[in-house]
């Protein structure tokens, strides 16, 4: 009787524990969701293709809507920023403005 | 109770930790974190398990089953088959996976066991699934061109659509080839692996031909009735490029082959005897999907609740990449498998916390073709979740193409695959 209510109490106090481990891995993380949606191509390697790490988030989301905007040519990036938020891309400015290499 | 099915009540309920205590043991040596089960490693597979591990830290275990000993990428592999890349040079050790937290078995998934949640491998083993992603990739129906059933036909005609030792067997076809003989390429009928790239493997053959075998034809015999990606510029090229070395032939339906002779007989089109066939048959989501019971459409492909890519018919399974029913305009293309791979990987991971997915993911797809060795066009696409139609949806504006072919984004393509390769393999 005492040792099942132990191991309840252990259990439960593991659940705990458990719990607050996924809420740090997978809480509110949109952010770093859409960053990711740009680390296919923008990975910190190479100097081709330019890397997005570091650069702060004012800079960022102003190259991000220039090209949006139609104000920055380009390639690739002139056509995909057209589809992203403006929600997005704050929130996509921000990520890699505090996220240093992976 | 079964193990299995104590297992499967506390992994429901969320307790796995008390699981353990209470004797929800699994085959493996701990069940404090909860199992992320990954079945292929290619675009979507790899990138998904190292997102997961990396996402989820310590509160998962992430297994990849990945059956070839190293990740060779399809694209690029046109370049192998024109001569201007190496095998070598689209080549990946898994091995820096390790690093990045994710367990690599190489073995082959065989058959899922929905019930119990275990993948079974090859081998023997069994691995205990909370969730698991299917990334499978394709296989063939090579029951669907007569000619093709046997293997004796099958060594004679590789497709090469799945790069590798194909690919290889392929060049060399090419490179045994006489001068003035016809390649021919027969596509299967939409929605196949990698729109572009039929086409794209026209334009390198047609630019070996051109240096090493002039006199030689490349004949494209489309089983659409046009050219289903990048149409004007894969024309302009054969117009131009290659004048008088490219020519293409839509509604040709491929029934059956003569591997020994190299013939292509058709629905309707003329028969065409070729030098070397490639043929690329038609296909649909890899075999493992059918054991999980996954595939939903046609035979062929998985239907998916998009915000997760959960299976529409089986809970606890993701299913992603080309084997996908895919949304309105959606490529299977290998970076859209990538994008699928951090949707799910982060799904899943919400799942496993009780929380609810990203209500608004968002997929960008950039695929680059190769016109010659090294001068690329692109297409590029951005599809934003619609909670109302539950499906992906390009915005209207975004995406498009390359102007023309040009040698700054044939670098762009280079880069592309080195920073992609980096991203999901680590």
């Amino acid at each position: 009787m005492r040792l099942s209510r132990m191991l309840v109490l252990a259990g439960a106090a593991i659940l705990v524990i458990h719990g607050a481990a996924f809420a740090a891995a997978s809480g509110d993380h949109h952010a770093r969701e859409w960053a990711a949606g740009c680390l296919g191509c923008h990975q910190p390697v190479g100097d081709t293709i330019p890397r997005l790490h570091g650069q702060s988030r004012e800079e960022l989301a102003a190259k991000f809507r220039a090209y949006r905007d139609g104000r920055q040519s380009g390639t690739v990036m002139p056509q995909l920023a057209k589809g992203y938020t403006d929600t997005q891309i704050d929130a996509i400015a921000e990520w890699f403005a505090a996220a240093k290499t992976r | 109770m079964t193990n299995g099915a104590r297992r499967r009540i506390c992994a429901a309920a969320g307790l796995l930790p008390f699981a353990a205590l209470a004797g929800c043991a699994t085959s493996r040596t701990s069940v404090a974190r909860a199992s992320v089960v990954v079945v292929g490693g290619g675009y979507g597979g790899a990138t998904a398990a190292r997102y997961a591990a990396l996402w989820g830290g310590d509160a998962v275990r992430v297994t990849l089953v990945e059956r070839d000993a190293a990740f060779v990428s399809c694209p690029l592999s046109n370049l192998v088959l024109g001569g201007s890349k190496s095998l070598a040079d689209i080549t990946r050790s898994y091995e820096p996976l390790a690093r990045h937290g994710v367990r690599v078995v190489h073995d082959t998934a065989s058959a899922v066991d929905v019930e119990r949640r275990r993948v079974r491998l090859a081998r023997g083993d069994e691995l205990a699934y909370d969730r698991l992603i299917l990334s499978p990739g394709i296989d063939f129906f090579f029951d669907r061109v007569k000619g093709l059933e046997s293997e004796e036909a099958r060594a004679l005609l590789p497709h090469a659509w799945q790069a590798g030792p194909q690919t290889a067997a392929l060049r060399r076809q090419l490179e045994a080839m006489r001068d003035g003989g016809v390649f021919a390429i027969s596509i299967p009928r939409s929605p196949y692996r990698c729109p572009p790239g039929p086409y794209e493997r026209a334009c390198q053959a047609a630019w070996y031909f051109k240096r090493a075998k002039p006199r030689s034809k490349v004949l494209v015999l489309d089983g659409n009735e046009e050219v289903q990606s990048k149409k004007a510029l894969f024309t302009k090229a054969w117009s131009e490029d290659y004048k008088g070395i490219v020519e293409y032939r839509p509604d040709c339906v491929l029934t059956e082959v003569d591997a020994k002779t190299r013939t292509a007989r058709f629905e309707i089109a003329d028969d065409v005897k070729a030098d070397v066939l490639n043929v690329i048959p038609p296909h649909g989501a890899g075999a493992i999907a059918r054991s999980a019971g996954v595939i939903t459409v046609n035979d062929q492909w998985c239907e998916v609740e998009f915000l997760t890519f959960e299976s529409k018919k089986a809970p606890h399974i993701h299913v992603l990449g080309d084997a996908i029913q895919v949304a309105p305009l959606m490529p299977k293309s290998g970076h859209m498998a990538n994008q699928h791979g951090k949707v799910a990987a982060a799904a899943v991971l919400a799942a496993l916390a009780g929380q609810p997915p990203n209500p608004a993911p968002v997929l960008n797809n950039t695929c680059y073709s190769y016109i010659t060795d090294h001068d690329a066009v692109h297409v590029a696409s951005v599809h934003q979740y619609d909670a109302k139609q539950q499906t992906y949806l390009t915005v209207p504006g975004s995406g498009g193409l390359s102007a023309a072919k040009n040698a700054r984004e044939g670098d762009y393509g280079l880069a592309w695959a080195q920073s992609i390769w980096a991203d999901m393999l680590g």
